[in-house]
């Protein structure tokens, strides 16, 4: 791993266990959950306030070792928004490809990221400099729901409130270098479907 | 986990500048703040007719992104449309006609496949009218009613089915860009 940009400190930095939420209302409206509203409201009247989008990045090289640790972990309940890749090297090698997965903390119950090789479509072929927009693994709903909450309390290895991280995996060792940024919204903790 | 509400709009940056002239200060003199991008999300499911949900955007707001995270694959009529209400509000999941604009913001999204769907061009390049405009300032500049706008999804055809999403919309809160437009 590089030196992890989110344990340098910034010049005027500003810390919140969070998650930030920022609205011109969110406390006027008594017992208003967004599912049970008591009576009828103007819109006009009603809490808006949202969540702030939060962001970690992390450099990775390409390796063949499965499951090698990434700088990012993710707060509990966060909702996935999008992942993109910046490969500044390009892949090399029979496969040139970058698997994202959540680690629980139980080796049989990784949770894929990003298409799994072989098992769903859209997985980047990483053999230019560029940037690559990465979507959930396609067709595949416990690694869509993934993205919904990263914290899916079906899943056998859920402990309430805790951190998971970010694993990278690419088939073989090569030449490729990227930046990994995750975009998410930490504590949404959206319920399930 | 706690949890830290501002009225907003979130600002950041480092330098202010109060002194800053465009045509003759140095780019490093600079204010650099910018807007934080807000988000809220709301499940759905394939039903008919145009319906409310718990997404609130506050008003002058620009939109950034509108996704759905597909989880059930909707099976019948395989697309939706995404628009505002600013009606009288009962709840999410109502239906609603009068005082809503049922495609102001994206039109026939496919939802066919479980994964991630982005609105983009082909969603957004056959809207009614200046609808467009809702994306630059939430809603858009001349409408009557200005204020804020609940998010509606219509699934269109006339018949239910399977489908379940997330449907989320980013924004930030209060720029109106229509200053700059």
């Amino acid at each position: 791993m590089a030196n992890n940009p989110h344990a340098q400190t910034y010049k005027g930095s500003t810390t919140f266990s969070g998650p930030i939420k920022a609205g011109s209302r969110w406390l006027d409206v008594p017992n208003y959950d967004r599912t049970t509203v008591p009576g009828t409201i103007a819109v006009k009247d009603l809490p808006n306030a949202g969540f702030v989008v939060c962001s970690q990045s992390c450099a990775v090289e390409q390796k063949a070792a499965a499951q090698t640790a990434t700088d990012i972990n993710l707060p509990s309940g966060s909702m996935i928004l999008s992942i993109q890749y910046i490969v500044t090297a390009a892949f090399t090698g029979t496969k040139k490809d970058l698997i994202m997965y959540l680690d629980p903390g139980v080796p049989d119950e990784w949770r894929v990221l990003t298409p799994s090789d072989g098992t769903g479509g859209g997985l980047p072929v990483l053999d230019a400099v560029g940037v690559y927009n990465v979507t959930p693994n396609v067709g595949d709903t416990r690694h869509v729901e993934a993205w919904r909450n990263i914290s899916d309390d079906r899943e056998a290895d859920h402990v309430e409130g805790r951190s998971i991280d970010v694993r990278q995996d690419s088939t073989n060792d090569g030449d490729g270098r990227c930046i990994v940024t995750i975009n998410y919204v930490p504590g949404m903790d959206l319920p399930n479907a | 986990m706690s949890r830290s509400t501002f009225s907003g709009p979130v600002i950041v940056g480092v330098d202010a500048s109060p002194t800053y002239q465009k045509t003759t200060d140095r780019v490093e003199d600079n204010p650099d703040w910018g807007f934080v991008n807000m988000v809220q999300s709301a499940a759905i499911t394939e039903t008919y007719d145009n319906r409310t949900t718990s997404i609130v955007i506050p008003n002058k707001s620009t939109i950034t992104r509108v996704s759905v995270l597909v989880t059930t694959a909707w099976s019948g009529t395989t697309t939706l449309d995404i628009g505002t209400y600013w009606g009288e509000y009962t709840g999410p999941d109502v239906v609603v006609t009068l005082g809503a604009d049922k495609d102001d913001l994206v039109n026939n999204l496919a939802v066919t496949v479980v994964g991630m769907v982005v609105a983009g061009p082909g969603d957004t390049d056959d809207l009614t009218g200046s609808d467009i405009d809702n994306w630059m300032r939430m809603p858009k500049p001349g409408e009557t009613y200005d204020n804020d706008r609940v998010i509606t999804y219509d699934t269109e055809g006339t018949v239910a089915s399977e489908g379940v999403g997330i449907l989320t919309v980013e924004y930030c809160q209060a720029v109106d860009l229509s200053a700059i437009a």
